[in-house]
């Protein structure tokens, strides 16, 4: 199966399912719970069902190309299912049946794996999902985003696209896929992928992103306050992808990791903070249950 | 009737499987005894994705409960014609009864008016369906989760419950999940539903659906798939991967797969880290010990081809194997001790400077320990101390965090060339790791383990990261009875005090008043010591030892045992109420010395004499370390003791003779001091 089947395969899996398809975000994130059809969506009561699948950048995992499974740049497809449905284990298993994993030809299990996203005030609950050995999902039940406990729980599922695809195509490294016939992911991403090892690695002007990082900061919390919810979000996505850039640089020392981490923190923190307040202002519209609603509405603080 | 009670879920944190199941039958069966549910055997079973108890002979009902309450003497409540007094008649109506239902019973304060009523049972149908709730809801959960939109929390979201007496439903609700008689099988190979008849069917039909319900017969079954796998070779054991493989699985399974000999040259340690903590595989090893190019998977579903589920393990392994090699030919560039350097890079804890000042204190503190305890390692000592962090800066380290301290000693003996006291000292610097672990062999070893642990105490001390309650993120618990273990394990004799203040001093910004935090610390040793010490011996005996000083923590574990060992002795009891007399009469320290010319009487002369000879034979074992001796010549004390108080009264009119008395008893009191303070000890009651 080409690479280019997995995604298409995936789509359709949950879109027949029931799922919006969405797009990837127009900004550098590290994974695809940063898309704000994650982070933001999994917090209030308001049900929502999403797939897309999210390029995703993390600038110290890049190796110029150079190691078969570590690329600094790479491909999650990201589900999300919110309420989570209690057959969603069934339906993630039958959605590897639709990629031709198959429970009678492969070992799957489930292997207790917690998920916590310091940046993100973000934590959950669940699994890496192993076909033969291999990780090729992580599965979470969300509990807590952005420093709010959550209810209903949101069910995240992420593929891990190349991961995936090498296990189909019998390949051993993510250069050599099949991208579509005639094509590898090298020929559609190598160059690219050495180039930004180069920028993250040695040419990325640390004064200006620094700057960036503060400017963003103090912007995102100007807007934040403003109740302007997803411009101070993107703050926080810059944010994060500029700290992960200096993090690469070398820029950042140990006892200066800690405080970027509560800076991006505080952002996400205040960014969901916004965004409960500005859907219980709306009326949590997208909650068709009118009694749930008037309930929810009427308790004091949001969910 | 039997009872069967199963709870289906998702795949269960392995971890927490049998400390959930545990707990469901251990409150089973407090719970039913509450309740008045008599029953047999109760047993358990548990897999990833269930926990289910069956208890035999489950009691109809309850058990009636006769009860008895009692009314005014039968004196009062009858006059002398035998008619019921108002006294009779009050009692009765207040408890809603006449008073013809009035019984007279004997009672230890002699015949008293009572009323005998039954609280009848109740069917356990009944009792069943809300006790099962709670202890299902109840389960401690190290992390407990929500689902959807459950308010429920549990290990994992709840699918089913089956719970039946007999061949009748009970009724059981949790997480809007309403039980019913079926079970679900294997997830791919017989998933079901499966009717359950009865509850003596129960592992039967689930084996039939491919589960092996009982974990202990699941357990044994992957022992003796994996042995055989390893033949001719053998299976390296590892109780802890196989406890957690157990509850990875429902129906084990136990393919081979093989990967390139060459990689046999990565050291044993990240081989079986490679295959054991990222993909839960066995090792195999031949009769030498050698590890072999072949590893055990145990896998859950009866495949197709079980070659393609072996190919795919050994893809993932291998590329894991060639990272590490990758790591360690990387890591091999560079010397060990220029790594030294990179240290001040990483900060130790927050206020406390980076790692490589720590190196400096731990360098200090093994001088001083090697000084006392081993001069003829203080080399080793020294330069291990100096490299033992080193590791941290490398790639293997930071892929492997299990491996440090291990790839240490691999790099100094292999990189740098050091002596191969030095390089097994970095490897053992960490011992023991946990309870069950061993402790450092060496003397380097075991000076460097107790200085590297010994300041990461006194740091946190110092800085008030100590532990809380339950909470101990910096691990100073362990430390502690690391230090003691290895103390005790190598009979080290040293003070403890004197280590603890030397630790203290060279800590950076200490914020503490340095003997307040001296206490505090040697206090968090005697809670310690007292929680080691507690397996075999009663803790008021140990709190008496200990109460006599810890600053030497060979003798104070051996004055315990003396102690205990005497306990059942005739005459210790005696002793033991002879010296809380000496206690209570001295209220305060006796400044003067003993003077034999005040004696006036012969008692006072013989007790005396005795005091100066135990003394001298007590002292002499102390010296010799014979705990047990110095303890049983305490007892000689017992008799001169005893006729000291029959003969004499120590408050006498003459200031002198009475000031002189208390010296006496004063001397007798240090002198049990120096070992126990017996009067702590709890008595039988007689």
């Amino acid at each position: 199966m080409d690479f280019q089947d997995i995604i298409l395969t995936l789509q359709r899996f949950w879109t027949q399912w029931g799922c919006i398809l969405q797009q990837p975000y127009d900004l550098e994130k590290g994974a695809g719970t940063f898309n704000p059809a994650t982070f933001l969506r999994a917090l209030g009561p308001e049900p929502y069902n999403v797939a897309y699948v999210e390029p995703c950048r993390r600038p110290a995992d890049g190796r110029y190309g150079e190691n078969p499974n570590r690329w600094g740049a790479y491909y999650q497809f990201q589900v999300v299912l919110k309420p989570s449905p209690l057959d969603v284990v069934e339906l993630y298993l039958d959605s590897l049946k639709s990629l031709g994993i198959d429970p009678f030809d492969h070992d799957i299990r489930l292997v207790e794996d917690n998920w916590e996203a310091p940046t993100q005030g973000a934590w959950g609950l669940g699994w890496e999902v192993w076909a033969d050995g291999m990780e090729i999902t992580q599965f979470t039940y969300f509990q807590q985003v952005g420093g709010f406990p959550l209810r209903p729980i949101t069910a995240e599922l992420t593929y891990g696209l190349e991961r995936i695809a090498m296990y189909l195509q019998n390949v051993d490294s993510i250069g050599e896929l099949t991208w579509v016939e005639g094509f590898t992911y090298a020929d559609v991403h190598l160059q690219a992928e050495v180039e930004f090892s180069h920028y993250h690695f040695e040419q990325a002007n640390i004064e200006l992103n620094q700057r960036l990082f503060s400017d963003f900061e103090a912007e995102g919390m100007a807007l934040l306050d403003k109740g302007l919810v997803f411009p101070g979000y993107d703050c926080c996505l810059k944010c994060s992808h500029l700290f992960n850039v200096l993090n690469a640089r070398g820029a950042i020392s140990v006892t200066e990791r800690q405080q970027y981490i509560g800076r991006v923190r505080r952002l996400a923190r205040a960014a969901a903070e916004a965004y409960l307040e500005k859907r219980r202002a709306l009326g949590f519209p997208l909650l068709k249950d009118p009694a749930l609603r008037a309930e929810l509405l009427g308790a004091e603080t949001p969910a | 009737m039997d009872l069967l009670v199963e709870i289906g879920t998702e795949e269960l944190p392995p971890a927490s499987v049998m400390p959930a199941i545990e707990y469901l039958a251990t409150q089973f069966e407090s719970q039913a005894s509450v309740q008045r549910l008599t029953h047999g055997l109760i047993e358990r079973f548990a897999t990833p994705r269930r926990l289910a108890l069956r208890v035999s002979d489950v009691a109809e009902r309850t058990t009636d409960l006769q009860l008895t309450r009692i009314g005014p003497s039968a004196r009062a409540a009858f006059d002398a014609a035998g008619q019921p007094t108002k006294a009779a008649v009050g009692f009765a109506r207040s408890q809603g009864k006449s008073v013809e239902d009035l019984q007279v019973v004997q009672t230890e304060k002699g015949a008293y008016v009572a009323l005998l009523t039954v609280e009848p049972g109740r069917p356990a149908q009944q009792v069943l369906g809300p006790l099962l709730e709670r202890l299902i809801a109840q389960i401690p959960w190290p992390k407990p989760m929500h689902w959807g939109w459950t308010q429920a929390s549990w290990g994992r979201p709840v699918h089913w419950i089956a719970a039946m007496l007999g061949e009748t439903p009970v009724s059981v609700h949790f997480a809007g999940i309403e039980s019913g008689n079926q079970t679900f099988g294997h997830r791919f190979m017989s998933p079901g539903p499966h009717g359950i008849p009865n509850p003596r069917e129960y592992e039967r039909i689930l084996e039939q659906a491919f589960v092996l319900a009982n974990p202990q017969q699941r357990r044994s079954r992957i022992l003796e798939l994996i042995r055989q796998a390893a033949a001719p070779d053998r299976l390296v054991h590892d109780e802890e991967l196989l406890d957690e493989v157990t509850q990875l699985v429902e129906y084990p399974l136990v393919a081979v797969g093989t990967f390139d000999p060459r990689f046999l040259a990565l050291p044993r340690e990240v081989l079986i880290s490679e295959l054991k903590e990222h993909q839960r595989y066995f090792a195999v090893e031949d009769e030498a010990g050698h590890l072999v190019n072949r590893f055990l998977i145990v896998y859950n579903t009866q495949v197709r081809d079980p070659s393609v589920v072996v190919r795919g393990n050994v893809r993932v392994l291998v590329a894991r194997l060639n990272d590490a090699e990758f790591f360690l030919a990387r890591d091999c560039q560079r010397p060990l001790h220029t790594r030294v350097a990179d240290l001040s890079q990483i900060v130790f804890l927050q206020q406390l400077g980076s790692l490589r000042d720590k190196v400096d204190r731990v360098v200090a503190l093994s001088d001083h320990l090697s000084g006392r305890l081993c001069p003829q390692a203080a080399e080793a000592a020294r330069r291990a101390a100096f490299l033992c962090k080193a590791d941290l800066s490398t790639d293997m380290v930071g892929e492997f965090p299990e491996l440090q301290g291990i790839m240490g000693g691999e790099y100094a003996r292999k990189v740098d060339g050091e002596p191969e006291e030095v390089a097994s000292a970095i490897a053992e610097h960490y011992l023991p790791k946990g309870a069950g672990d061993r402790v450092p062999r060496t003397p380097a070893g075991m000076v460097v383990s107790m200085a590297d642990k010994m300041d990461t105490i006194a740091s946190c001390f110092c800085v008030g990261l100590e532990p809380t309650g339950t909470a101990d993120p910096y691990g100073l618990r362990r430390a502690a009875l690391g230090i003691i273990r290895i103390t005790l394990e190598h009979q080290l004799v040293y003070s403890l005090r004197e280590l603890i203040a030397v630790a203290l001093a060279q800590v950076p910004a200490c914020k503490g008043e340095p003997g307040a935090l001296l206490a505090a610390i040697e206090g968090f040793f005697r809670v310690r010591l007292k929680g080691l010490l507690g397996a075999e011996v009663r803790g008021d005996v140990i709190d008496a030892v200990l109460v006599t000083g810890i600053d030497d923590l060979v003798s104070a574990a051996a004055r315990v045992q003396a102690v205990a060992s005497i306990l059942q002795a005739a005459d210790f009891e005696p002793l033991a109420v002879a010296v809380k007399r000496v206690n209570n009469i001295l209220k305060e320290k006796v400044a003067v010395p003993v003077n034999p010319a005040y004696f006036e009487h012969d008692a006072e002369r013989g007790l005396w004499a005795a005091y100066q000879e135990t003394r001298s034979r007590v002292g002499s074992s102390l010296q010799e370390r014979d705990f047990s001796a110095a303890v049983s010549g305490l007892i000689e004390l017992k008799q001169p003791i005893d006729h000291f108080f029959e003969s004499v009264l120590v408050m006498t009119d003459n200031p002198e003779v009475k000031q002189n008395r208390l010296a006496l008893l004063g001397s007798i009191q240090e002198l049990f001091g120096s070992i126990a303070d017996i009067s702590r000890i709890q008595l039988e009651p007689t």
